[in-house]
Parts: structure tokens; C-alpha cells; sequence
């Protein structure tokens, strides 16, 4: 199999193999711009600005593993299933890591364009989300409210409704 | 050099709310209506994504409420028809969420005790049902419940269990042709919700129970009922009736203390006070979803006349105390009022001047 090397963002060569790399359609797109079929000793590294080496080790493993699924379907918001799907359980198990690490891969997962990929890890952060107050959330993803006092009453009154009695 | 700085910047910021917007549209399309709102009270990132239009298109196709792509919907939606809805005298368009997403945007609350679901006017859901065994699913609710009278069960919206509820259905016994028939028009208020039939069979419950107060056989097949105002929200006092039938003949009828609810069956005035011409106002559409959407409502055909001069030609309308607002499939939109036959506004200022004028 030919290889292909990149440059990450913390000055890192990573060589990867050029058809589990195709499943980035970044880098599908730069390797048939770029005309590159085999590797070369002497060709310089394709840098890629966004994404760490850790993430790209990652995203490859993650393609690897799924590099004989189908193509996911065009993007309707309205055919959605009823109920959200699961995680199989090789991607649960695949996604099971700290949560910058996680944001990092979803980071480079939209970077390079690995749709299945980005879809996967979404759902896993959408996951940790499910049934949890605002409070709750902040806390579980250390954020800061932004909202100024006029507005968070706003916010609050708005849902007001709906919380529990 | 440069790589590292943004190597810095990367890890020590990327967080929830910095992820890339694909991301955050991925993410928030796998969520429900509940944890939706709870991320939008995070902060102003996620409130923006959480608060996404199609967001809830989708929300609200996948659990079989009305989309909201009624014509003229959104514009309908204006400041005096929020505060109408909140009123509980009609709700804005489809479920409650959206009629009180659609608040939101106006910078209006929901009150908890309002009417969200709407009065069952405005919009139907056939969703899922075949054509030989439609069942209007009306959605009503009040007091954070729910009558969904297509599952006989009630929901409650405060905390989004379903409770196995009497179904506000009509006695077999008292049908003309002895089977159970399907609803076909509904309205409720505070204190009662008003179910009729293609039969004729107008029955009044008692709103919290679920309970059958009266029934009355009428003899014209009914397709729309709405709660008149007058004295519903005072105790003890009477509201009115409005029934359109699909002949075109409309009743209006007095529930004399329907506010207190407390009467027994047998002492309800259920009084056929006037007859009248009626303009029944119905338009049935499929949208590109392959929902059906039924919106029913009636004007009486003289007001409608007295106020436009001309016979009526909207899809839809609404009757508010004291002023009557119409609407077009084109998308225009006008208004009057009803005491001194002024127009007040028409298109897309319309709500803005129709809630001036309120």
C-alpha cells in the first residue's frame, strides 16, 4: 500500500496509508489535485493546520475500521429516524477517551472531512448531553454562562414552562 | 513557531460551545425537544444551536405534530395571536412547543397555565394513519395536560409521561349508527373540552376528568367547534358555543357555568340559541412531508361581508374578540376589526398593526 505523509499542527509526521486516507474527502481531493500515487522519500508532507497528531492517529483508525461501509446518506433533516441510533459497539468503545481528546477529533474529523467519522463522535458527545440540566451541562464540559443577567432571566422564563413542577 | 502557538490555542480552548458549527449541527439534530431547551440555556453558542428553525421543523414531523408549513402560519403567529393563544381562545398553529417557540421569538412567555396545544383549530396530524381509517389527532391541553384523543392517552407536559386517560370518546350508545366514531372537530377552554362527530354528536367534558358532561345529537355532520370567549374566564359565568357544520349551517350555543365545571350533566342549559349562514373555512393540503394538514375554522358569513364586502376567499381565518384576520394560500394577510369594520392592516404588517390596534 502506498503512504502518504502529513504534517500536523504539533509539528508531527504521521504517515498514513493512501486509501484509508481517502475516506477524508480533504484528503482525497488534495492527493488527486497533488497527482500523488506512490510515496516518495524525498516529497515534502501535506501540512494540515487543524488537527493534532493524536486525532490524526485516531481519525486513521477510526477509517481503517470502517473503510468497507457504505457511503452515509445525503444530508435530510427530515428523514430522520424516530428514535437517534446507537453507537455499535466498536465505536463506543473506539470513543471512549477524555473529552478534549474527543472535541480534538471532532476538530479534525470536520477539518478532513471524514463524514461518518464526525457523525460518530457527535452523537457520542450528543450522548453525554441527553437528560442533563443546563447546570449540569456546564458542569460536565466546564463552560461558562455568557449570558448576562437580562438574559438569563429571559432564558429562564422561556423554559419556565416546561420544567418540573 | 507558528504551529505551536496554534497548537496551544487549539487544546486549551476547544471545548462544547467552540466546536466547528457543522459539528454543533450534528450533534443538536441528535437531540429531543427537552434536552434541546436545556442547551439553550447553557450559553449563547449553544442557544443559537439549539434554536435552530429546522431543528424543530424536524422535531416536530418525527413526533407527528403539524409541521409548521402552514401558509401564513408564522405570519399568523403575531403578537395578538400569542397573546390570544396564551388565553387559551385558540392556539397559534401546531403543538405547544412551537406555538411557544414561536412566542419566544415575539419575546413573549408562555404562561404554565395557558392553552398550548390549541384548541384543536389549528392543526391536525394525520400522520401515519391510512386513508380509510383517519382519525383526526387532535391535541389539545391545558393545565400541563395533554388529551390526544387519537391514542386516548394524556400527556403530561410537564414532565413528558404519557398517563392511560379516559378518551374524551363518544358513547357508542348514544351514535346513530351504534359504532364509535371518529372525532372530527374539538375545542376546549380552561374548564371544558367540546368534541363533535361526522354524526352530529356534539359532547361536552369536563376537562381535568376526562369526564362526560352532556351530549346533545345534532342533525348535521360537525367540522368545527370553537369556545367563544364571553364570560369563560370568569367563575360562574357562561361561555359560547360555535359549531359549524358541514352544510354550511352554524350553531351557537350556551354553556351556562362552564367556568365552575361543577354541574352535573343534567342540569347543563345546552340552549341552541341562533342559527346562522356560516362560512366554514376549511383547507386540507399535503405538504412535502406527506403530512395532511387540516385546518378548520369558520367566520360567520355576515361579518365576513359586512367587513370585506365581498364573499369570502381565504383559506383560512381566525375570530378573535374583536377582530377578524384572514389569510390567503398566496400569503397575504389582512385584518378588520369587528366593531367598526376598519381594516386595519394587510400582508406582512398585519400582525404588527393588528396588535397596534388591539
Amino acid at each position: 500500500m502506498p503512504g502518504i505523509k502529513l504534517l500536523t499542527v504539533d509539528n508531527e509526521i504521521v504517515e498514513v496509508d493512501a486509501d484509508t486516507a481517502k475516506q477524508s474527502l480533504l484528503l482525497r481531493s488534495m492527493l488527486h489535485d497533488l497527482g500523488v500515487t506512490e510515496i516518495d522519500d524525498d516529497e515534502e508532507a501535506i501540512s494540515l493546520p487543524h488537527v493534532t497528531a493524536a486525532a490524526l492517529r485516531k481519525a486513521m483508525a477510526w477509517c481503517a475500521h470502517h473503510k468497507d461501509d457504505p457511503p452515509p446518506p445525503e444530508d435530510d433533516e427530515n428523514a430522520r429516524d424516530l428514535q437517534p441510533q446507537q453507537l455499535s459497539s466498536w465505536d463506543a468503545e473506539f470513543l471512549r477517551m477524555d473529552q478534549s481528546a474527543l472535541f480534538e477529533l471532532i476538530q479534525a474529523a470536520n477539518y478532513l472531512d471524514i463524514r461518518g467519522l464526525l457523525d460518530t463522535a457527535c452523537k457520542a458527545v450528543a450522548d453525554a448531553i441527553r437528560g442533563r440540566s443546563p447546570e449540569e451541562i456546564r458542569k460536565a464540559f466546564n463552560i461558562r454562562c455568557d449570558f448576562t443577567p437580562q438574559e438569563e432571566e429571559q432564558v429562564r422564563r422561556e423554559t419556565e414552562w416546561c420544567e418540573e413542577k | 513557531q507558528t504551529n505551536v502557538t496554534f497548537k496551544e490555542h487549539l487544546t486549551s480552548h476547544i471545548g462544547l460551545c467552540e466546536l466547528p458549527q457543522p459539528a454543533l449541527d450534528l450533534l443538536t439534530r441528535q437531540l429531543d425537544w427537552r434536552d434541546l431547551l436545556s442547551l439553550g440555556r447553557v450559553c449563547r453558542r449553544l442557544r443559537a444551536a439549539a434554536s435552530r428553525d429546522s431543528l424543530w421543523f424536524a422535531i416536530c414531523a418525527r413526533r407527528g405534530w403539524t409541521k409548521f408549513g402552514l401558509p401564513g402560519a408564522e405570519s399568523l403567529l403575531s403578537p395578538a395571536d400569542a397573546d390570544a393563544a396564551s388565553e387559551g381562545r385558540f392556539g397559534g398553529c401546531s403543538s405547544g412547543v412551537l406555538l411557544a417557540r414561536r412566542q419566544f421569538f415575539l419575546g413573549r412567555r408562555v404562561p404554565r397555565r395557558s392553552c398550548f396545544g390549541a384548541g384543536g383549530r389549528w392543526c391536525f396530524s394525520r400522520q401515519g394513519y391510512k386513508a380509510n381509517t383517519l382519525r383526526p389527532g387532535f391535541v389539545s391541553c391545558h393545565d400541563s395536560f395533554a388529551f390526544a384523543t387519537r391514542r386516548y392517552l394524556k400527556k403530561s407536559w410537564s414532565t413528558g409521561r404519557y398517563l392511560v386517560s379516559p378518551p374524551l370518546r363518544p358513547p357508542k350508545s348514544a351514535n346513530p349508527s351504534g359504532c364509535d366514531s371518529a372525532i372530527s372537530a374539538f375545542a376546549c377552554n380552561s374548564s371544558v373540552a367540546v368534541t363533535g362527530t361526522g354524526e352530529g354528536l356534539l359532547c361536552v367534558w369536563h376537562c381535568r376528568r376526562a369526564q362526560l358532561m352532556a351530549l346533545r345529537l345534532m342533525d348535521d355532520p360537525i367540522c368545527s367547534i370553537c369556545i367563544g370567549s364571553a364570560g369563560s374566564g370568569s367563575s360562574g359565568g357562561s361561555c359560547f358555543v360555535y359549531i359549524g357544520c358541514d352544510n354550511g349551517i352554524a350553531y351557537e350555543m350556551e354553556l351556562t357555568g362552564a367556568a365552575s365545571c361543577d354541574k352535573a350533566a343534567s342540569e347543563w342549559n345546552l340552549q341552541q340559541l341562533t342559527v346562522r349562514r356560516c362560512f366554514r373555512c376549511c383547507s386540507e393540503f399535503d405538504s412535502e412531508g406527506g403530512l395532511e394538514v387540516q385546518l378548520l375554522c369558520f367566520v360567520r358569513c355576515e361579518d365576513f361581508l359586512q367587513l370585506s364586502g365581498s364573499e369570502p376567499s381565504p383559506d383560512a381565518s381566525l375570530l378573535q374578540s374583536n377582530m377578524l384576520i384572514a389569510y390567503t394560500s398566496s400569503g397575504s394577510l389582512s385584518s378588520w376589526r369587528l366593531d367598526t369594520g376598519a381594516r386595519i392592516g394587510a400582508c406582512l404588517s398585519a400582525g404588527q398593526s393588528a396588535g397596534g390596534g388591539d
